[in-house]
């Protein structure tokens, strides 16, 4: 085979042979420079991420405490946390009730929003900036300004209600209504997700609505057969991440239910009702100091995380539309 | 092509060489720095970021610099590391603890890490350096001298200390106090006013804060001090909770009592500063807390009702504000030198008069001028004389009790549970955490 020069010109078969180790040692050269560059970025990968992933993987099956060193005690952890922790089946099941909720609800009503973004109306810039401008306020401006919003008596929501003969409702401080009201919580956030939709929708052909509307299509048709098939790959996409995010959630609960009713520990809210999954292994590792137990914890999120993303991508796919 | 891969390789050499110059830089300026300087910098991490107490321990610590510090040629670098929102989590505390770039001297605003940090190796004894400095166990009261020592060892000095007298609003209750719950109970149902089904104001809703009081005050006690163990399912401690469901049946549920509790605005304080109950439990630092928050009550402060056999000045220790040496201390030595100034009688003094909190030494509180400037706090003094306060528990466990003790309280009130069944629940629950903690822990000496 004849190597070419940098004209596109095929070598001497002379040249081609004694060129080789000098090609060789060429390429060999580009990629250490290649590595040179790109070395703070893998060392500091390896350092603060894939070193902490593998140091986890081995604390989990240890008892430590960060003070003295890890003492193996194999698969106790594990056994512990499916025998005999009732609060860490109380926060798997808080965590899988707010997941089952919240990113359909999220789901759906950012898609609403992004069906009405997407419309040519006046200020429609003014109104995406408005939707998205919720997602970029801290968490904990966001939950404080929710439990002032939630107070049973005052709050401006009570006080909405009160006015069409509703309530008063104890959104943060009934075992009943602590959950809702953390799933209504969530819908605040859902800007990243209207930014996602819209981009899909405007990636919709105009000319299949046409089509649709010829065949004599109304609105409703139109969404049903024509936009949610074509942004089903969109949809797919916000509903994985949508729940990876929401089987992690940690700040808006932690924040508006940091102390319980009683003015004494806990940040479940009453009853536990809203003890989450990574509010529990916070309180695990930091208060209780059990940095295996709650590795342990860490590892077992990741599991059921990775099998959940596994099986919708696998399942969903078949209804998922790609061009 | 030749010259192309002579510059890149040049210029990869030099830039290796300045980043080698650049991360080399600041460990031959320290060098030199230290060199140069007899002076110890000592880290010293507080919470302290409200108002009153960030000047304080601002000048405290200066004081300190500019006086018996350049005595001992020390330098306190004062650093404000506030704990998160709602919560007394030291979590930034306890892992720079347990790195290298450990403070050298923590206070903590809560005592209830103490045991569990202690227990854990985060902190270190204080014996020798005590034992050095001249401490002695009978300038303390006892219970703040208990607060200080336990499993065998001195592991802090207070700077003060918290426990709750029984309060009343003055402007619902005007005459004697009750002193038996019969009597509470009584005057209580009187106060108690329900409008269109809610709670507009309530003689007392107990399960607010202080469950440990009224626990003592009806006979319970959680923990045996002298035995060393928990008994938390022991009969006694179900009469609480089983008051509380009086209260419970009274306001018609749980929730009623809760809307009211969340009904005022503020972040900090609770509906008996807000004038919406007539008797609550509450500490000794609620008079500078209502003149923060620009509320006016008119209140009388005294003993808690007890029930027949308990004694009338019975309490339980709720915190205090401890000085810690860190076991990563980079000088402990000199560390302890300013841990014993600030937990000294003229540190404290000036500190609990500012914050209207007590000193855990005697000579603060017999000072004339103490009860001269806080006049309220003569319910606490008559307390502490009387020698009826209770310590903290001192087990690590504690943090997880407390946690799960507001738990069982509301499983109790919100009827999910019988109250001898809740604490059984717990009681199992705190067993469970024991076993695990003797299991990776087995020198350590306390309970």
């Amino acid at each position: 085979m004849a190597l070419l020069t940098g004209s596109g010109n095929a070598m001497p078969r002379s040249t081609q042979r004694s060129d080789r180790p000098r090609l060789a040692r060429l390429r060999r050269n580009e990629l250490l420079v290649a590595l040179a560059f790109i070395s703070p970025w893998i060392v500091g990968f390896c350092w603060f991420q894939l070193y902490p992933i593998f140091a986890s993987i081995r604390y989990s099956f240890t008892s430590y405490n960060m003070m003295q060193p890890p003492v193996w005690i194999g698969l106790s952890n594990y056994e512990t946390l499916f025998t005999g922790d009732p609060l860490f089946r109380k926060a798997l099941l808080n965590t899988a009730i707010y997941t089952l909720f919240s990113v359909p609800l999220d789901l759906f009503v950012a898609f609403c929003f992004a069906l009405l973004l997407n419309m040519q109306i006046p200020g429609r810039a003014f109104f995406r900036t408005a939707f998205y401008f919720p997602a970029i306020i801290p968490s904990v401006a966001t939950a404080i300004l929710w439990t002032m919003l939630l107070n049973a008596q005052g709050g401006l929501l009570n006080v909405a209600l009160g006015y069409i003969g509703i309530g008063p409702i104890a959104w943060l401080t009934s075992p009943s209504w602590t959950m809702p009201s953390l799933i209504l919580l969530s819908v605040w956030g859902i800007g990243p997700t209207v930014v996602i939709f819209l981009a899909g929708l405007q990636d919709v052909p105009r000319d299949l609505y046409e089509a649709a509307q010829l065949d004599g299509a109304g609105p409703l048709r139109l969404v049903r057969d024509v936009t949610i098939p074509m942004i089903s790959p969109v949809i797919l996409f916000n509903l994985v991440i949508g729940m990876i995010a929401a089987l992690q959630v940690f700040a808006q609960p932690f924040i508006i239910f940091g102390q319980s009713t009683t003015g004494v520990g806990g940040n479940g809210g009453p009853l536990n009702s809203v003890l989450m999954y990574s509010v529990q292994l916070y309180n695990v590792a930091f208060v209780q100091f059990q940095m295996g137990y709650a590795a342990a914890m860490a590892w077992i999120l990741f599991v059921i995380i990775f099998a959940l993303s596994l099986l919708s991508m696998r399942l969903l796919t078949r209804y998922v539309h790609y061009e | 092509m030749g010259s192309t891969r002579l510059d890149r390789r040049t210029f990869v050499k030099r830039a290796a060489g300045s980043v080698a110059v650049a991360a080399t830089a600041p460990a031959f300026l320290r060098t030199t720095s230290a060199l140069a300087a007899d002076t110890v910098e000592l880290e010293f991490w507080t919470p302290a970021n409200d108002p009153v107490g960030k000047g304080l321990i601002t000048k405290l610590a200066d004081e300190y610099n500019n006086n018996q510090g350049k005595t001992d040629g020390i330098k306190v670098n004062t650093s404000i590391k506030p704990t998160p929102p709602n919560t007394n989590d030291y979590v930034q505390y306890t892992t720079a603890m347990s790195s290298s770039a450990s403070p050298d001297v923590v206070m903590a605003y809560t005592y209830e890490p103490m045991s569990s940090w202690a227990a854990n190796g985060f902190i270190q004894p204080l014996d020798d350096y005590a034992k050095a400095a001249g401490v002695k166990e009978e300038d303390y009261f006892p219970i703040s001298w208990q607060m200080m020592t336990f499993a065998g060892h001195t592991w802090a000095f207070l700077q003060e200390f918290d426990f709750n007298r029984f309060w009343w609003n003055t402007a619902i209750h005007s005459g004697e106090p009750p002193t038996t719950f019969d009597e509470l109970d009584t005057l209580a149902k009187q106060y108690t006013k329900l409008d269109g089904g809610n709670l507009t104001q309530a003689g007392v809703i107990p399960w607010i804060s202080s469950t440990l009081d009224w626990n003592a005050a009806w006979g319970g006690s959680f923990y045996d001090f002298e035995a060393g163990k928990w008994t938390i399912d022991r009969p006694e401690n179900a009469k609480f909770l089983n008051w509380y469901l009086t209260y419970v049946d009274l306001f018609g549920g749980r929730e009623k009592a809760d809307a009211l509790i969340s009904s005022i605005p503020a972040s900090y304080g609770d509906i008996f500063q807000y004038g919406k109950i007539a008797f609550a439990m509450e500490g000794e630092y609620l008079p500078v807390e209502l003149t923060k928050q620009g509320l006016e009550l008119e209140y009388e402060i005294g003993a808690i009702p007890v029930a027949d056999g308990v004694p009338a000045q019975v309490a339980v220790v709720g915190g205090g504000n401890p000085f810690v040496l860190p076991t990563k201390a980079k000088h402990p030595e000199e560390a302890m030198k300013f841990i014993q100034y600030m937990g000294s009688a003229e540190a404290v003094k000036a500190w609990c008069i500012e914050e209207s909190n007590i000193p855990p030494v005697h000579a603060a509180v017999s000072d004339p001028a103490f009860l001269q400037q806080l006049p309220h706090m003569k319910p606490w003094v008559d307390a502490l004389n009387a020698n009826h306060v209770q310590p903290p528990f001192p087990s690590p466990i504690t943090p997880y009790f407390m946690t799960n003790l507001a738990t069982a309280v509301d499983e109790v009130t919100y009827k999910k549970k019988a109250p001898e069944q809740a604490l059984a629940d717990l009681a199992k629950g705190v067993a469970d955490q024991e076993a695990t903690f003797k299991q990776s822990h087995p020198d350590w000496q306390g309970e």
